[in-house]
């Protein structure tokens, strides 16, 4: 890029946004995409600096900052860029990299991308085409093969050369806009790779790391997601520390502490998969050993015939630098449902690349909790298995064996809180009164708070092992007793509206009224020249890369071109215009549609003329913008409106649902979030949860009326109403059947919230839905809005409610 | 001539016109095709790919089809809007309702999105005018 025009960001947030919904990126991807290419644009584009442009992106383990990666070659690839290369700290994430960008793969990514990268490595580079410019690339290699300390002094520390081959280190080298990620950056930050890093000349360099090296300058890095952020976001498990009432903490005691948890999880695990269809999954604990005595003094006791009945004699693997390679090979396959392995055993930190859903606990044998919280040890256990979070607490939590008794950890709370702090930025764009923007990266610290007890989903807390494991066999228990419909009351039939695909023709032809084209003639050919020479929008047609023929509307390029006027033939300038008019966007390029197109430029002709051959030979271009944009406006006056259907399906309401852990059957006393109602006579469930008091009462209204058949509370995802054209959805609260058949949506709001534009939008989508599917399925379908003041008047009359209701 | 899905065309009176097989549900697939989606018809869409929709509207994309599809569209998700034609005040107002969004005209415009960048290299080969 040369230094032209306005010291401004030059940023797309379109394709921004684009590229974070193709590739579903989790909001702090997304956010660290934007980071990386504002900060770019700040570096080149404002501050007009030399490259490279080097960052750094700390986003929390777990979180994905492959997709990161992925999102950043995405955005600049649209932007032009066909160069990207990653470094990764070996073998294991080279790997994995390769995997994530090979197509088919399990762990792919591309399958989401615009830009299919070519892989390439030392061992394909000969083999691969580079001289296909429009191919976007990705090398990748090892740092091993980038620095290669020799010991010689006064050389270069790096020998690039040896081990990734002369020709494609060279051809690195040469590329003018390569822009390199460090993936894992900490591992071998330092002065041997930026000096790597220098003679590579990479436009731009972003190293990715959940844990920055700590000598890693603070201004480097422009975006930070801190773990405690990530575990509030629900975006990996909450860790919960667990400890001990007594003083025991054996090796025996302590392992058998976290298998019993484990267990629990392990049938946890198995009925929810059951009732919702999730994929199985094997859940593990992770021991951390210090040294590979202590490892072998672990795995004989988890082997004991008398260890837990035995059950864990062949289920355990241990890992350590002298275990042979099928150890490691097996390392990679506990997740399969089936893998024998329920313990790991691990002399020190398993490394990143590593990581796993399924290490639902950790452990050691010795009092090191603080490396325990490390984020490079947490982190070997904080992906979440399902994807997101079940709702079911102990599916959604990483167990943390603590040495230390409960009490002590108690004590502790300020010294472990400390082990959350943590700091995270914020991109903040600034614009000055020309307009111009630039943008600083503004930083602040996260503080750290466990909770003590039990907590809550998304806060790491402290907890005593004998009322963990009471909690734990308390939600084995409500999963256990799945709600399903009962089946006493006659099926509510729920109907689904949706929309058919969408057709809408048009065609040059169905232009009938050509007098304004003609007008548009008489009027050219009367301007005077210099009018036109300043007009600055002009119509081109032209072939693209693709091969293919468009008519772009754009600004003149250069001086008008009047004064050098070659005569242009009246009848090529015709078939000019007639292509002009045939490639604009408003005309699908249908055989025939030639016909349509020529009849509007003869009516453009006749209105120029005997003027047409002169002005035509000064303003062509001039002449066929107006047309396309004549063409354009006038198409409107002849269209039809689209051609849609309306489709209403008919499905039996019954899904599965998880009941809650917390029950009470007091319907008509006090209102707690989460906690599951029972007691009803006409509810298709047994249980039946809220999201305000407000809901509880007009459930209590629905189920003691005589005319109600049966009602059911309406969860997430049951009955989609759509509501704005943007997309907005409205899901009411409830769906409730009269004796009489008269099928009824009720939602109760807060008068508060009566009079805003949002409930009146939603009102009157519902009651088009009722509209809709009533006149199409042949049942009455009614909407009825109740508010606060309605449910309480009503006094517990769904008569009255109806009445005093918005219906 | 990089590879448009080079079935999608016919060539008539030295013009290259859109194929006429290619209408309706052959239209979308082999939109869909060249766009890199699954052809997964799911009326009114065509495709997914992660949190964005394709729709292909065999005709003229207006505001009008703008805001039906947007009004089909989950609240994260993103359209992939194609047409045969496209009103560019329609390409505006998607725009504007659903930021990420984007229009394409069919076939002028369905080349993988990358494939139009052009920002940071010269621009390999420049567009040859044809008037």
């Amino acid at each position: 890029m040369t230094a032209v025009g306005p010291k401004t960001l030059d940023v797309d947030d379109d394709l921004i946004a684009a590229v974070a919904a193709r590739l579903d990126l989790r909001e702090p991807n997304a956010e660290a995409l934007r980071a990386i290419v504002y900060t770019a644009s700040q570096h080149y584009d404002v501050e007009r600096r030399a490259p490279p442009y080097e960052c750094v992106v700390d986003v929390a383990t777990g979180v994905g900052k492959t997709y990161v990666l992925a999102a950043a070659v995405e955005y600049w690839a649209a932007r032009g860029v066909r160069d990207f290369a990653v470094v990764t700290p070996g073998r294991t994430i080279l790997d994995k990299t390769i995997a994530n960008f090979t197509p088919g793969h399990p762990r792919s990514l591309v399958g989401a991308m615009d830009a299919k990268p070519v892989v390439v490595t030392a061992e394909n580079f000969a083999g691969v085409d580079h001289l296909l410019p429009d191919d976007v690339k990705l090398y990748v290699f090892s740092v091993q093969s980038l620095i290669k300390p020799t010991a010689k002094q006064g050389r270069r520390v790096h020998t690039f050369q040896e081990t990734l081959g002369d020709q494609f280190y060279g051809y690195l080298q040469a590329l003018p806009n390569l822009v390199l990620f460090a993936d894992e950056h900490h591992v071998y930050y330092g002065k041997a790779f930026s000096a790597a890093i220098r003679d590579l000349g990479p436009r731009v360099l972003v190293g990715l790391t959940a844990t920055p090296h700590k000598d890693t300058p603070r201004e480097q890095i422009v975006y930070a997601y801190p773990l405690a952020h990530a575990i509030a976001d629900r975006l990996v498990k909450t860790p919960v520390i667990v400890g001990r009432h007594d003083e025991r903490h054996d090796p025996r005691t302590k392992l058998a502490d976290g298998l019993r948890l484990l267990e629990a999880k392990r049938a946890l695990v198995e009925r929810y998969c059951g009732v919702t269809g999730a994929e199985p999954v094997n859940p593990v604990m992770l021991v951390i050993a210090t040294k590979i005595d202590e490892a072998e003094e672990v795995e004989a006791i988890l082997r004991a015939p008398d260890f837990l009945d035995g059950r864990y004699a062949d289920a355990v693997l241990t890992v350590h630098s002298n275990k042979p390679d099928d150890a490691l090979a097996e390392l990679d396959t506990v997740e399969a449902p089936d893998s024998r392995v329920r313990v790991i055993v691990s002399v020190g930190m398993l490394k990143e690349g590593w990581d796993v859903k399924n290490v639902y606990a950790i452990c050691s044998l010795r009092p090191m909790l603080s490396e325990l919280l490390q984020e490079q040890t947490l982190g070997r256990g904080l992906r979440l298995p399902f994807g997101a979070y079940t709702d079911v607490r102990l599916l959604d939590t990483l167990e943390v064996l603590a040495h230390e008794k409960y009490d002590q950890l108690l004590k502790k709370k300020g010294v472990l809180d400390q082990e959350f702090v943590d700091w995270r930025t914020r991109l903040v764009v600034h614009t000055d009164p020309l307009g111009d923007q630039s943008v600083t990266v503004e930083t602040s610290e996260v503080p750290g708070d466990l909770a003590v007890g039990g907590g809550e989903a998304g806060r790491p807390s402290i907890e005593e092992l004998g009322a963990r494991e009471t909690a734990a066999a308390r939600e084995t228990e409500s999963l256990a007793a799945t709600l399903r419909a009962r089946d006493v009351f006659p099926a509510i039939e729920l109907p689904r509206l949706t929309m058919s695909e969408v057709k809408h023709s048009f065609s040059l032809n169905d232009v009938t009224d050509l007098d304004a084209f003609a007008k548009l003639g008489r009027q050219f050919a009367l301007e005077p020249d210099d009018h036109l020479r300043r007009e600055e929008i002009v119509a081109i047609v032209e072939r693209g890369a693709d091969g293919l023929v468009r008519t772009q509307l754009g600004t003149r390029r250069g001086e008008a071109v009047a004064s050098q006027v070659e005569q242009i033939p009246l009848g090529e300038a015709r078939e000019r215009l007639v292509d002009a008019v045939l490639h604009a966007d408003v005309v699908t390029l249908r055989v025939g549609e030639d016909v349509g197109a020529a009849r509007i430029v003869d009516a453009f002709l006749g209105g120029l003329g005997d003027e047409a051959e002169r002005v035509l030979s000064g303003f062509l271009a001039t002449a066929a913008a107006r047309l396309v944009r004549a063409v354009t406006a006038e198409h409107k006056r002849f269209l039809a409106n689209p051609e849609y259907t309306k489709v209403v399906t008919v499905e039996p309401f019954a899904p599965e649902r998880l009941g809650r852990v917390e029950t009470s059957d007091d319907r008509t006393g006090p209102w707690k979030r989460g906690v599951g109602y029972t007691g009803w006579a006409k509810s298709l469930y047994d249980q039946d949860w809220f999201d305000s008091g407000l809901e509880k009462q007009l459930a209590v209204v629905l189920d003691d009326a005589a005319e109600i058949e049966v009602w059911a509370r309406l969860q997430r995802g049951d009955l989609r109403i759509v509501w704005e054209s943007d997309g907005r959805v409205y899901e009411p609260d409830f769906v409730a059947v009269e004796q009489d058949g008269t099928h009824w949506v009720v939602e109760a709001k807060a008068d508060r919230d009566l009079p805003s534009r949002e409930v009146a939008g939603k009102e009157l989508a519902a009651k088009r839905w009722a509209q809709h599917v009533g006149a199409q399925t042949g049942v009455e379908w009614r909407y009825l809005l109740a508010g606060e003041t309605d449910v309480a008047e009503a006094r517990g009359s769904w008569a009255s409610l109806k009445q005093l209701g918005r219906s | 001539m990089l590879e448009v899905a080079p079935s999608m065309f016919a060539e008539a009176g030295g013009r290259v016109w859109l194929a006429e097989w290619a209408v309706d549900r052959e239209l979308a697939e082999a939109t869909a095709a060249q766009l890199g989606f699954d052809y997964e018809p799911e009326p009114p869409f065509a495709g997914r790919k992660g949190r964005t929709r394709l729709a292909v509207v065999d005709g003229l994309v207006s505001p009008d089809v703008v805001e039906l599809l947007c009004g089909a569209l989950g609240p994260d998700e993103k359209l992939v809007l194609c047409g045969t034609a496209v009103d560019p005040a329609a390409t505006e107002l998607l725009r504007t309702l659903s930021k990420g969004s984007r229009t394409r005209k069919i076939p002028a415009s369905i080349l993988a999105e990358y494939r139009l960048g052009r920002d940071w290299r010269e621009a390999v080969r420049e567009a040859e005018p044809v008037a």
